[in-house]
């Protein structure tokens, strides 16, 4: 698997990410979202307490991240530039991961974006930097999970709106998990709540880090990527 | 007969679909149901002789369906998607079981103490905490509680919780006897404890009691016209009885005229307002109790037959005469209910909300009092009560009516009389209160009522308090308030909410505009 080619497929996707306005309207509208829960939860609780604040911004990861991945491989399957790449010396993996790393480069930035906040409040008092730094590892593994799936997930479809729908409604359904697995109990219930995305994440922004939390995002990455892999290498027997 | 042939056949082509859809509904119904029941086994089976039917039907046709390269090639995938689904589940299993948890707070506000690691490792089976909360209401109760006992959760595999809605889910706080929003239930091996406040401290106490102290046996004294521990009515005692079994005590009913003696396993034996005399060998039997070291709850009220009264005043206690008249802090405005807001200092009323008594009596301090006992009062009136003796006016008559403060509960500890004296023996304690309403379930409402009722009676039974079965300081908050002036708080929101997404809509638009 060449490095090289994945790097190449990145810069390429991010630099169709950053030419295109929705992008930056993507971002703004993040930002715009998270500063309000920010604002609003800094104000009312008057606390130097970002726990709330960046659990809230793991939800609107949930809205976000299907808009970063929805057209990643369903774009080229409509304008029928995967055939190119397809039947090009690359091959699917290297796609897929490039494809993928470029998403993640563009979640790292927004998130980035975000550091606003406690930069604002450790310039006002001072916030325990730890539960800070643990809520970040989450937000970055909980998005790069969110963009696994929605890769493999614009990968089934050469639609864009029905990627973002799905990749939504996956996303949500696992996030939910836990919920749901109130009315199962028993086995079920245990193992969907083991699966929820809610549950791993939750400790972060505590300040909690948890090897076992980092090993599921982990894997859910390296499921959807295969995948996703392995659906774009369909195309060839199909 | 060759259209009949053609009909079958096209039949036959769902034959191997419809089998394979039974057959997952038959996996489906085991999932949720979590065993396979007639109408599943059914299902099964006929999906299996669906399926078998089709391959033996039609041999050829199936193995075209084999054969095709898009079913090799699919197998092929499934069979790698199914391992590294596999690799990764068994990956995560491990992961959880052998996990390593960093605290990252400044406090280490989420890292048990060494006490709690301690207890949490003697566990020998299940540990289970039900948390008794309203669904929906996100206190911050609520939230301290479920943090804690996650934790507790992650250092203990023997250890889970539940969150149980009381509103929603009646029946189980009913067999938890839970009475309050914000109980914690902790059971192990049958024994149950409570905890009604938030703290590792309090959690901890609560788990300790629960796995190390075999339960108090507390005996209630009957055959007097005492308050029967049983009963729902309002002078009952039955709120008084949940609160001691939720508190590791079991309750029985015992007497005396039967059973001669206070039986060996006795903790301790309340005595709740008596109205009818005991025989003398009733109260010797009690005598001999405390003399070898019994704990006696002695809950007095203003006529207790003279018995009762004869036999408290050999240890130096006299319970009345006369009825408590207190208008100085009065429930209601009510002189003969007086309310308690502050005790003497001591380890039974620390911390003790407000307490109300009905038609009390007082507790004093004989002249006399048998030597090896020490005397304790736990709280009194204010000095503008008196002790009326005279029933028809409530008037205080200087030289005739005793001038308060009265005391209105007393502890008493040591060897008493009778007792072996060589030094092997245990200390006795008796508690005297003058009043046995507060205990009943007409003032088990009010604020501290209960609770002495359950730390007179736990004092008695020698049940050690959490603070001596663990000392865990409490968690200081690590969050810093944030002071700001109505300057920054502008700032605040418009550079988060205005400024910041302006600056990235600014940069698109310019990037859009170059490129164009």
């Amino acid at each position: 698997m060449g490095i090289r080619a994945i790097l190449a497929i990145t810069a390429k996707e991010l630099n169709s990410y950053f030419a295109s306005f929705i992008a930056y309207a993507v971002v703004a509208g993040f930002l715009f979202v998270t500063g309000a829960f920010f604002s609003l939860s800094v104000l009312l609780s008057r606390q130097v307490n970002l726990r709330f604040t960046l659990t809230d911004v793991a939800i609107i990861l949930l809205f976000v991240s299907p808009a970063i991945t929805m057209r990643l491989l369903s774009e080229e399957q409509a304008s029928g530039t995967l055939e190119l790449l397809v039947t090009s010396p690359i091959r699917e993996a290297e796609i897929v991961l490039g494809k993928f790393l470029a998403a993640l480069v563009f979640l790292v930035i927004m998130l980035a974006a975000t550091a606003y906040y406690p930069l604002l409040l450790i310039s006002y008092s001072q916030p325990d930097p730890g539960p800070i730094a643990a809520a970040y590892l989450g937000l970055f593994l909980q998005g790069a999970a969110f963009i696994s799936l929605g890769l493999f997930i614009s990968a089934l479809t050469r639609n864009q709106v029905v990627a973002y729908i799905f990749t939504f409604g996956l996303l949500l359904i696992i996030w939910l998990f836990e919920a749901i697995s109130g009315i199962f109990g028993g086995q079920v219930g245990s193992i969907l709540s083991s699966l929820a995305f809610y549950n791993h994440f939750v400790d972060f922004p505590k300040g909690v880090v948890d090897t076992k939390d980092v090993v599921f995002y982990i894997s859910v990455v390296v499921f959807g990527l295969v995948l996703a892999e392995r659906v774009l290498e369909s195309r060839r027997w199909r | 007969m060759v259209a009949a042939g053609r009909i079958l056949r096209d039949v036959a082509k769902f034959l191997a679909p419809v089998g394979l859809a039974l057959m997952v509904g038959a996996g489906a119904r085991f999932i949720i149901q979590g065993q396979l029941d007639l109408i599943g086994q059914g299902l099964l089976v006929a999906g299996a002789i669906l399926v078998l039917t089709y391959l033996v039907a039609f041999p050829s046709e199936a193995l075209r369906v084999v054969r095709a390269r898009q079913t090799r090639y699919g197998s092929n995938t499934a069979v790698l998607i199914a391992a590294v689904a596999g690799i990764l589940v068994a990956a995560n299993i491990l992961g959880t079981r052998y996990h390593y948890r960093w605290d990252l707070t400044r406090t280490g506000r989420f890292t048990l103490s060494e006490q709690t690691r301690q207890i949490l490792a003697e566990l020998k089976g299940p540990l289970r905490a039900y948390a008794f909360y309203t669904e929906g209401v996100t206190s911050e109760d609520r939230i301290r509680a479920e943090d804690l006992l996650k934790e507790y959760k992650n250092a203990s595999p023997l250890f889970d919780y539940e969150f149980i809605d009381p509103d929603r889910d009646p029946s189980r706080a009913l067999q938890y006897n839970v009475r309050l929003y914000g109980t914690v239930v902790f059971e192990y091996q049958g024994r149950r404890q409570e905890a009604t406040s938030v703290s590792e401290q309090q959690f901890t106490s609560a788990i300790l009691r629960v796995v190390r102290e075999s339960p108090k046996k507390v005996y209630f004294l009957v055959g007097h016209g005492e308050r029967d521990s049983s009963s729902f009515d309002r002078p009952g005692y039955s709120e008084a009885k949940r609160a001691l079994e939720a508190n590791s005590m079991n309750v029985a009913t015992l007497n005396l005229t039967t059973a001669q003696s206070v039986p060996d396993d006795a903790d301790a034996v309340v005595i709740a307002g008596p109205t009818r005399p005991a025989l003398p060998q009733e109260l010797d039997a009690l005598s001999k109790y405390l003399a070898r070291g019994g704990g006696v709850v002695m809950l007095a009220e203003p006529d207790t037959p003279q018995p009762f009264v004869d036999w408290l005043r050999q240890y130096g206690v006299q319970v009345g005469p006369g009825v408590v008249v207190e208008p100085g802090r009065a429930y209601f405005g009510d002189p003969l209910t007086p309310v308690v807001d502050t005790y003497e200092p001591g380890q039974i009323t620390r911390n003790l909300a407000a307490t109300v008594f009905a038609v009390a009596t007082a507790v004093t301090r004989t002249a006399e009092t048998p030597t090896g006992l020490v005397y304790t009062d736990l709280f009194k009136t204010t000095d503008q009560s008196w002790l009326e003796t005279d029933r028809s006016v409530a008037r205080y008559d200087p030289g005739v009516d005793t001038k308060g403060p009265l005391t209105l509960a007393m502890t008493v500890e040591g060897r008493f009389p009778g007792s072996d004296q060589s030094g092997s023996a245990q200390n006795g304690r008796l508690v005297v209160v003058g009043d046995a309403d507060f205990a009943a379930n007409q003032w088990a409402a009010a604020p501290g009522n209960n609770d002495l009722f359950l730390r007179l009676v736990s004092w008695a039974a020698k049940q050690q308090e959490g603070e001596q079965l663990v000392s865990i300081p409490p968690q200081p908050s690590n969050e810093p308030n944030l002071i700001l002036t109505s300057q920054q708080q502008n700032l605040v929101f418009l550079s988060s909410v205005v400024f910041l997404p302006a600056i990235v809509l600014l940069v698109g638009a310019i990037v859009w505009y170059r490129r164009r």
